[in-house]
């Protein structure tokens, strides 16, 4: 399949980024990993691309005063993986980051790519003639969904590996358009609907990422279960941020975040609720692991049924606490915290 | 439907080819070429370099995989004018004067080439890999070429095979 | 015969260079001057009439030179001349009044480049009236289901029964009957290199292809017929083949789309299938339903077999029937059971047609059968090695169907497998969740498919002293033309570098079968070029006792010379000889080899005769690892073991072994051809359509067990494609020695275990 002709751009800075962006039908081309997959099925089929890789300094990954991290979007999922900066204080970034399409893809693809990942589908992400009979569905601009017969809204997966820990983490995201710059949660990047699945704007990059310093005595875990061993997006991806009462090793605050379950990476809040402030047993991980199946609401997708999903769900969330309570207990979680 | 695809060469458009240098192995060479051109369109069409190989098209195989600055990439989903200044290498800059690269010659002696389709793209991943870590073990070579599909060995004269080029495998068998 | 020094010995093989340094040329590479590019519109529905297709636009875009229909296709098919042994007809044609799957051709065209060609399929109108569709074979049996061709009721292409011994007296004799269902999926072979058509008329009309098709001299027989062209004027050319499982077997519409482009358009025309079209269109291997009942004796004696088998031939029947013949006899081969009943229907489904991948049809009726006798080994409380060896077939042997057993090597293979594993240290003695399991499998070491099932080769002693091969037998990647360059060169007393093989050129090179897997051009190629080259031998020695004033019988070939036995100072290079016989008595050097097997084609009704010249063995054995709790599956170790005959190249034969077994368990473990419910393929492409990666096989260990078949060359036969019979079966059985649930349907996914783990709790905490 040939790549459509499309008009290329390679700005020198964000500016000029932006205001190329700005115009009609121009997408943002980083790694390439998965535009070019959908240019190539003719999914989409912009007027321009711009390369943002061609601005300086947009691939750099920096320590913060508060002791956090800022990473440009263009750095790669190698570079972040590999990075001692994100290693060793945010080592399930890095996990996240290498499990992207592994082995390959984090030599190509980016972190802000990832990050602006579409969602996924087996009727959407297909080409324009498998699509011939098809009548549109929402997020070709029609009015129905493939996936689920009758429903009102597009289900297209959220899939993107290193979302889970960073929303765990707190990250937060900066758009740049040329309006300005706007900052935000990198939970509040994503708007739960699969025809959208973020709030970009014509015009506008996701410009930096920030990571804030880990609360004292926390760790991490991201644990992705996936059908084949390598190059496979997950069924279940689960993220983990646990902090622990060093007095007792309670459980301070538990930040619980699944992806390839729902249209926007999804907080398990029940989970995280039963989770904080008890103390830490066998007992009170299975509940928190039963809570996180039952509270999320998978559809059968790609491939994979809803009731596997959710026991997936269940098994991921068992281990990750159990692995970031023996972290914790070993004291090998945030280095600030058990200094 | 009709008239989304955008254009072939019928169609009346303005030249938007850019120029494109790149070192590709070992040879600086500077070229116009078409942004909707893929790095392995380039090799294989412009450039006359058909040890890539075509097979997937679409990032799942790694029959295309080539080294851009030393990082073995799917040449299927990179864009030429994105390799601008770049060094690739592709499988037929591997020998030297006609002298095989460790690695080709140990593909050959333990058997690890059938029909030879994934070939060029295992080398050269492995060939990454040992740059890396002269000499990985059994469970690194897998990890590392879990990017390449081969339909036709089962890995395992594969494996065996990057093994005894990186000094860590059994010899061959004769 | 004396001491071999090329055959059995693990050479490189012949075309290894060019392959390590990107420089084999494969047909995907193939450019010709003023070549245009072609891309087919394929039906957009399962199952419809099409009532118009409107070209007007698409032939008016700026770059497009040619656009076919249906209404371009050959009238008048000469169906009778295309028929096969078993009735069918390959595909030839586009659709015309009505589209059967999604993905048939509908109509194609030619422009300048791709990108034009592919956006002017966008500017083709077809009107369609959709139908309802059916992809489920047992679903397309049912009264009142979509009816996809008007002369098959029900949608049975193809039904036969035969019976062998007395099936319901053996039910009587035994013990136990066992009763199950078992069911393999549609999987794609996924060759790496995709389907590739070029056509070229040259100025005076002669046709030349370029593909990397399965079968070329079976093409190269049909299409003159459809073409209208004298079959002298047609030839097929092939280059290294990206690897070929048998994906399209015999099917001509790539041709004949080329053929009658490159004609309208007047240039040569290249159609290569884009991944999403090989999966669509290019023949995965049918799903199978088996219902299977077994009787067999306290002692574990199995007195009866009844086989009910189910396939899908697809939207259109070509090679259906004939992989359910293949199917059904190695399986009731394989053990001593006198009574055994077959029947099978081959049905018609809105899918693509499917096409043999791997071991001819064997898959599916093999699966069931190696897992009930795991299931049986269980319930009485035997071990399956027992088992099996109270059961099977012995060399000696005629079997209940026929096949006479001149050799097998298979408890040897059982043996090895087993031990390799650590079976009797380890069988339901492992820690939880793991488990060992094994199983066998019988395959044909070719096959009399045609009333001429043999193979003709040439050899050549060249001036320079070194031998060329001319033998129309297949190198898809399997070592073929390596093996038979070690028997010639073995013959000729040359090393192997010095031998050159032919390219295969329809029109150049000797008709050949070919389309069944690495084996059988061992077996018959293996044999034609041996007798070929130990003529060529003896015309050599003719030649040089001319020269040397000796009788050829005081000759003989050492270090590439022709000497005097007893004046060893006498001698000729074998060079001398050839450049004497060539230049000066015009006479060359070149022996002509013809082997035809002693075999009977199987009975069309009963299935019944030996229809191979040898049968070959498998036994493996393999560890697993189960997670109770994701369902995953981790294979700890694969012990295969194949009993070849002879090993003519070690490393080659260990070579289709550990593939053979590697490529199977993506089917058994991760893939499926997912057809929804409107009859389309939802994962066409290498990302979700999963194929084993390097860390999904595990390490597998190859056994090479050697029992000298009388029939093939130096006692080899077949290696390529019986690896993969056993393996899912050994696979489930070691997963219930894991777990202790059967997983009875292919593939055998996480979910699938998880699913039988959750009724098996529940069931043993039902109150009773
Ligand atoms: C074989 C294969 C396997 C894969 N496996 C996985 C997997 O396991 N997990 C996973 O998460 N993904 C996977 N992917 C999808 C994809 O490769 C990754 O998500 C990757 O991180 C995307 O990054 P990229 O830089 O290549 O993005 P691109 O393809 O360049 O861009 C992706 C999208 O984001 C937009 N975009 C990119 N950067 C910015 C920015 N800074 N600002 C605004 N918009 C931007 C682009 O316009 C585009 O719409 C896989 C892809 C392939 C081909
Ligand atoms: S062809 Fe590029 S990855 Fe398959
Ligand atoms: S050798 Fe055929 S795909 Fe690897």
């Amino acid at each position: 399949m040939r790549l459509p002709r499309f008009e290329y751009s390679e700005p020198g800075t964000l500016e000029e980024a932006c205001s190329l962006l700005a115009q009609a039908d121009t997408k943002v081309l980083a790694g390439g990993t998965e535009l070019l997959v959908k240019l190539k099925q003719k999914t989409i089929t912009p007027r321009a691309l711009v390369n943002i890789k061609s601005i300086p300094h947009l691939d750099r990954i920096e320590e913060t005063e508060d002791g956090g991290l800022s990473i440009g979007p263009a750095t790669t999922l190698h570079a972040a993986a590999t990075s001692p900066l994100v290693r060793d204080r945010f080592g399930l970034v890095a996990e996240a980051a290498a499990a992207v399409g592994k082995p390959r893809i984090p030599y190509m693809a980016t972190l802000g790519g990832n990050l602006c990942l579409d969602g996924r589908c087996f009727y959407y992400n297909q080409s324009l003639l498998w699509k011939q009979s098809l009548p549109p569905c929402y997020k070709d601009g029609g009015h129905l969904c493939h996936v689920v017969q009758g429903s009102d809204h597009c289900n297209a997966l959220f899939v993107a590996d290193t979302v889970p820990p960073l929303i765990a983490l707190g990250a937060e995201v900066t758009l740049t358009g040329v309006d300005g710059e706007t900052r935000m949660p990198l939970e509040d990047f994503y708007t739960g609907r699969g025809e959208e699945v973020n709030v970009l704007q014509p015009g506008q990059v996701l410009s930096r990422i920030r990571i804030p310093a880990p609360p004292p005595y926390s760790t991490g875990v991201y644990l992705k279960h996936s059908l084949r061993e390598a190059i496979d997006f997950a069924v279940v991806g689960v993220a983990l941020l646990l902090t622990v009462s060093p007095e007792d090793g309670t459980c301070r605050d538990a930040r619980v975040v699944l992806g390839s379950v729902a249209t926007r990476p999804l907080r398990a809040v029940a989970a995280e609720a039963a989770l904080r402030g008890k103390a830490l047993d066998e007992g009170l991980v299975r509940t928190a692991a039963t809570l996180a199946a039952k509270e999320t609401h998978p559809v059968s997708h790609l491939g994979v049924s809803a009731t596997y999903k959710r026991r997936v769900i269940e098994t991921l969330t068992k281990r990750a606490v159990r692995q970031a309570w023996r972290q914790a207990v070993a004291g090998s979680g945030s280095r600030e915290g058990w200094r | 439907m009709g008239g989304g695809v955008g254009g072939g060469v019928g169609q009346d458009v303005a030249d938007t080819r850019k120029r494109l240098t790149v070192t590709v192995n070992g040879r600086q060479c500077s070229l116009m070429v078409e942004p909707n051109r893929t790095l392995l369109e380039f090799l294989r069409e412009d450039l006359g370099l058909t040890g890539a190989r075509e097979a997937c098209d679409t990032g799942g195989c790694g029959a295309c995989t080539v080294l851009v600055d030393g990082r073995p990439v799917y040449s299927c989903l990179v864009l030429a004018v994105d390799c601008q200044g770049k060094d690739v290498l592709t499988i037929e800059g591997l020998a030297v004067d006609g002298r095989l690269h460790p690695l080709q010659q140990a593909f050959i002696d333990h058997g690890a080439v059938q029909c030879g389709f994934c070939t060029p793209g295992m080398i050269l991943t492995a060939k990454a890999l040992l740059d890396e870590n002269p000499a990985p073990t059994d469970e690194e070579v897998r990890e590392a070429i879990a990017g390449n599909i081969c339909r036709c060995t089962g890995y395992v004269k594969i494996i065996e095979a990057i093994r005894a080029a990186g000094g860590t495998g059994k010899p061959a068998c004769t | 015969m004396g001491r071999l020094s090329v055959v059995g010995t693990s050479l490189p093989r012949v075309d290894a260079w060019d392959k390590v340094t990107g420089r084999a040329e494969y047909a995907f590479d193939v450019e010709l001057p003023d070549m245009l590019h072609v891309k087919v519109l394929r039906s957009a529905y399962a199952h419809a009439r099409i009532l118009s297709v409107d070209t007007s636009k698409a032939q008016g875009l700026p770059g497009v030179r040619a656009v076919i229909t249906g209404a371009d296709m050959p009238k008048d098919p000469p169906l009778e001349a295309l028929r096969n042994e078993l009735y069918a007809v390959p595909p030839f044609s586009l659709a015309t009044d009505k589209a059967r799957y999604t993905g048939e051709e509908i109509a194609a065209v030619a422009a300048e480049d791709e990108l034009t060609a592919e956006e002017a399929l966008q500017w083709i109108r077809v009107e369609y009236e959709p139908l309802p569709a059916v992809i489920d074979p047992e679903e397309a049996m049912k009264p009142g289901a979509p009816q996809i061709h008007d002369d098959a009721e029900n949608n049975i292409q193809y039904e036969n029964r035969t019976e062998f011994g007395d099936v319901e007296k053996g039910f009587a004799e035994a013990d136990h009957v066992f009763e199950d269902r078992f069911s393999t999926q549609l999987v794609h072979p996924c060759t790496l290199e995709r389907t590739v058509c070029i056509a070229a008329f040259d100025s005076s009309g002669y046709l030349t292809f370029y593909d990397n098709s399965i079968d070329p001299y079976k093409q190269s027989r049909y299409l003159p017929k459809l073409l209208g062209i004298e079959p002298s004027r047609l030839r097929i050319v092939q280059k290294a083949i990206g690897s070929n499982f048998g994906a399209l077997q015999g099917n001509l519409t790539p041709y004949i789309m080329c053929a009658l482009l490159a004609k309208k358009a007047g240039r040569p025309v290249k159609l290569v299938y884009t991944r999403e079209e090989e999966f669509i269109n290019a023949g995965p291997r049918h799903m199978g339903v088996c219902y299977l009942r077994t009787g067999v004796k306290n002692d574990g004696t199995v007195t009866a077999r009844d086989i009910r088998l189910i396939t899908n031939a697809g939207a259109y029947g070509y090679l259906g029937p004939a992989m359910m013949t293949s199917g059904f006899t190695p399986c009731a081969g394989l053990y001593r059971c006198p009574n055994v009943r077959f029947e099978g229907k081959c049905v018609y489904t809105n899918t693509a047609v499917t096409s043999p991948y791997r071991s001819f049809g064997i898959v599916p009726p093999a699966f069931a059968m190696e897992s009930m006798m795991n299931i049986i080994a269980e319930e009485l409380g035997m071990d399956p090695v027992a088992l099996r060896l109270k059961n099977i077939t012995r060399q000696g042997d005629v079997t209940v169907v026929g096949q006479e057993i001149s050799s097998s090597g298979l408890p040897e293979c059982i043996e090895k497998t087993v031990a390799h594993i650590g079976w009797k240290e380890k069988r339901g003695r492992l820690p939880p969740n793991r488990g060992v399991g094994m199983a066998c499998g019988m395959f044909d070491s070719e096959v009399r498919n045609a009333p001429f099932a043999g193979s003709v080769a040439y050899v050549k002693l060249l001036e320079d002293g070194r031998v060329k091969v001319i033998s129309g037998e297949f190198e898809w990647g399997q070592g073929s033309r390596t093996v038979l360059s070690q028997i010639a060169a073995e013959e000729l007393g040359v090393p192997l570098e010095s031998v050159l093989f032919s390219e295969l050129d329809t029109a150049a090179v000797p008709y050949a079968l070919g389309p069944y897997g690495g084996g059988p051009v061992t077996l018959r190629g293996g044999n034609a070029v041996r007798l070929a080259a130990v003529e060529a031998r003896r015309q050599l020695f003719a030649v040089a006792a001319g020269m040397l004033s000796v009788g050829p019988d005081d000759l003989e070939l050492k270090d590439q010379k022709v000497v005097v036995r007893d004046d060893p100072v006498r001698a000729l290079s074998s060079a001398q000889v050839a450049h004497y016989a060539k230049f000066i008595l015009a006479e060359e050097i070149i022996g002509r080899g013809h082997f035809e097997p002693d075999t009977v084609m199987r009975d069309p009704k009963t299935y019944y005769g030996n229809y191979s010249s040898g049968y070959t063995f498998t036994a493996q054995t393999v560890e697993v690892a189960v997670d109770p709790e994701t369902g995953q599956v981790r294979i700890l170790d694969f012990a295969s073991a194949i009993d070849l005959g002879k090993a003519i190249n070690p490393m080659a034969a260990d070579g289709q072994n550990e593939g053979c077994v590697g490529q199977e368990l993506g089917p058994i473990l991760l893939e499926s051809l997912a057809y929804d419910k409107q009859g389309r393929v939802v994962n066409p492409n290498l990302v979700d359509y999963r194929l084993p990666t390097a860390l999904d096989v595990p390490p597998i260990t190859s056994f090479l067990v050697e029992s000298h078949e009388p029939h093939g060359p130096y006692g080899a036969k077949a290696c390529g494609q019986v690896s993969n019979i056993p393996a899912a079966a050994a696979l489930a059985g070691a997963i219930y020695d894991a777990v202790g649930v059967w997983i009875k349907d292919q593939p055998i996914t996480p979910d699938k275990i998880l699913r039988a783990l959750a009724e098996k709790e529940k069931r043993e905490h039902a109150p009773a």
